[in-house]
């Protein structure tokens, strides 16, 4: 049987046991690249992040009250993290790289490029705004809800579900021009 | 938009977007983090033991100075306690020690 969360938690906060924290590593590792993936757009900043991300989780555990789900606690740490490394100098360069690289980005004319086996979502991304793909990813593709989703941005609920409605209304009126202009 | 709308609208979001959430492999992903948070651990305790070691080469001096006037004091109290010539003698230093025993229980009855 799965040790819980919380029990592991208790673990590392009475013994610093490493062993109980690797197991808690080891079970959001992948949702937290994840995720980090989608917001840096690079896979070797992201992983860079994720481990600042679980250090930061092991400093910071004895702050967590148990009162929402781990998860949404370390996701939340996870974008913090990020925000913070958008404000420092040599991340940022190599965040707008990434995004310069990036085949999902907008051309001048208006259309998207791409690689046709993955245009679907990554064209579906490139249209949305930041905030709103962030919302977005994490009430669709993780299955938060929207106070779990404004806990971890940091924002109120009423403006995750605007980002939301937005990013759904923005998709649905440009997906339709571009699937007719493909 | 209807409610059937939505929720239609809501399945074929999810459905698409759940190709982000594919596992990731480990691949040592947690070990490299377990070994840095172990080193952080490590640097932390020779970083305190150092200062408290430094701290204490500094300290040492005046602390010998101190416990020395200090058993002088006590050994004088220990054999002249009855003697009111020792009263005059450390008599700021008896002010000070009844201050600072009255100052906490001051502070507690003023709250």
């Amino acid at each position: 049987m799965d040790i819980s969360d919380e029990v592991l938690v208790s673990r590392v906060l009475a013994s610093r046991d490493q062993h109980a924290f690797g197991t808690l590593v080891r079970r959001y590792q992948s949702r937290v690249r994840n995720w980090l993936q989608q917001l840096a757009r690079d896979p070797d900043l992201a992983d860079e992040l994720a481990q600042d991300t679980f250090v930061r989780v092991w400093d910071k555990l004895h702050t967590f009250t148990g009162k929402g789900k781990f998860q949404s606690w370390v996701m939340k740490i996870a974008y913090t993290i990020f925000l913070q490394s958008c404000r420092s100098k040599k991340r940022q360069r190599r965040l707008v790289t990434a995004m310069k690289d990036d085949p999902t980005v907008m051309t001048d004319e208006g259309t998207v490029t791409g690689n046709p086996g993955v245009v679907d979502l990554n064209r579906m991304l490139a249209v949305l705004s930041d905030e709103e793909r962030h919302a977005m990813v994490l009430c669709y593709a993780y299955g938060y809800s929207h106070r779990e989703a404004s806990d971890v941005m940091g924002i109120p609920v009423g403006t995750v579900k605007s980002h939301i409605r937005r990013g759904t209304i923005r998709v649905r009126d440009r997906f339709d021009i571009l699937e007719g202009a493909a | 938009m209807s409610n059937q709308q939505s929720r239609t609208n809501d399945r074929n979001l999810a459905a698409l977007f759940q190709n982000l959430d594919t596992p990731l492999p480990d691949d040592g992903f947690t070990e490299l983090v377990v070994r840095r948070v172990g080193r952080r651990m490590w640097w932390r305790r020779a970083i305190l033991v150092s200062v408290a070691v430094i701290g204490g080469a500094f300290a040492f001096l005046p602390l010998l100075y101190f416990s020395v006037g200090l058993s002088g004091v006590l050994m004088d109290l220990a054999l002249h306690w009855n003697d009111p010539r020792w009263l005059n003698e450390y008599k700021e230093v008896l002010l000070a020690a009844l201050v600072a025993l009255a100052v906490p229980f001051s502070m507690r009855l003023l709250d």
